[in-house]
């Protein structure tokens, strides 16, 4: 028999969240169930999407931090 | 030879001991992931410049001050503050969502485009320029779950904690945030092409 899976163990399983028994269940009925398998898609396909969005800051405000932290140079703290 | 990559921890142990070269690491190790945080709030690249330094800033007087509690969490700890402080400028500006231009073309330097075609080039940046701004337009808690996921690193069990809900409302949320992001794309004729992904 086919375990059911709540929507929010499709989000644990897709987002690596699942532990080892969850995922091979989750696993195992991706196999039989095309309906399971096209949502798990889609949620993949939306996650891969928002990880591209990544941007970059511009050199000179990076520059400016690195300055910020030579020009206060504080006592050593102690660990 | 590959180089051996130092841990957070370790970097910040090495920069609380005056080595400024470990601090330098660090910020360029995270600064896409603090930057485009902050930026999918405040929608501007120029104030989400000035909130990176004000983040950073902070970062160095709690470091170099010795108030540094280390935990093994550096990345969600900067993103906690970068997201704060983003939150505090959106309120106190009432800033509300602009449209993204193209004016956000130069910005994507962290994307790499090797080896494709001019039209898959243009295609995935229109699909991000898009997906961006359909970020920025997302209801507030849907928007702070999906950051502190996919740019602090942090799961969703310490999510809930952070943001002091269950964690099934942190997993609601962001299965929101993905039902409705697929919804705009769908509705602006994005295609979820997989190719747009290559890994």
């Amino acid at each position: 028999m086919i375990k059911t899976f709540t929507r929010n163990d499709l989000i644990r399983y897709v987002y690596g969240e699942t532990d080892t028994y969850e995922t091979m269940d989750i696993e195992l009925a991706l196999t039989q169930d095309e309906r399971l398998m096209r949502k798990v898609d889609k949620l993949r396909l939306v996650k891969a999407g928002i990880s591209r969005t990544l941007i970059s800051p511009s050199d000179d405000v990076i520059s400016r931090i690195f300055a910020y932290s030579r020009d206060n140079n504080l006592q050593p703290a102690h660990s | 030879m590959k180089k051996t990559e130092l841990s957070d921890a370790t970097l910040i142990t090495l920069y609380k001991n005056g080595d400024e070269k470990a601090f330098e690491q660090l910020v360029l190790r995270h600064k896409s992931r603090i930057y485009s945080t902050i930026y999918l709030i405040v929608k501007d690249r120029y104030t989400a410049e000035d909130l990176l330094q004000e983040t950073f800033i902070k970062v160095i007087e709690i470091v170099k001050g010795g108030r540094y509690l280390e935990e093994g969490k550096f990345l969600p700890w900067v993103v906690r503050i970068a997201h704060n402080l983003a939150i505090d400028r959106f309120r106190r500006e009432k800033r509300y969502p602009t449209i993204v231009t193209e004016d956000g073309a130069p910005l994507f330097e962290a994307l790499s485009f090797a080896d494709d075609s001019e039209e898959s080039v243009r295609m995935r940046k229109e699909t991000h320029l898009f997906l961006r701004s359909a970020i920025q337009q997302l209801p507030e808690a849907q928007r702070e779950v999906l950051i502190l996921r996919h740019f602090a690193n942090m799961s969703f069990q310490e999510i809930a904690e952070n943001t002091g809900v269950s964690i099934n409302t942190a997993l609601g949320r962001m299965r929101y945030a993905l039902i409705n992001l697929r919804k705009k794309m769908i509705q602006n004729n994005y295609t979820y092409d997989k190719d747009l992904y290559p890994k």
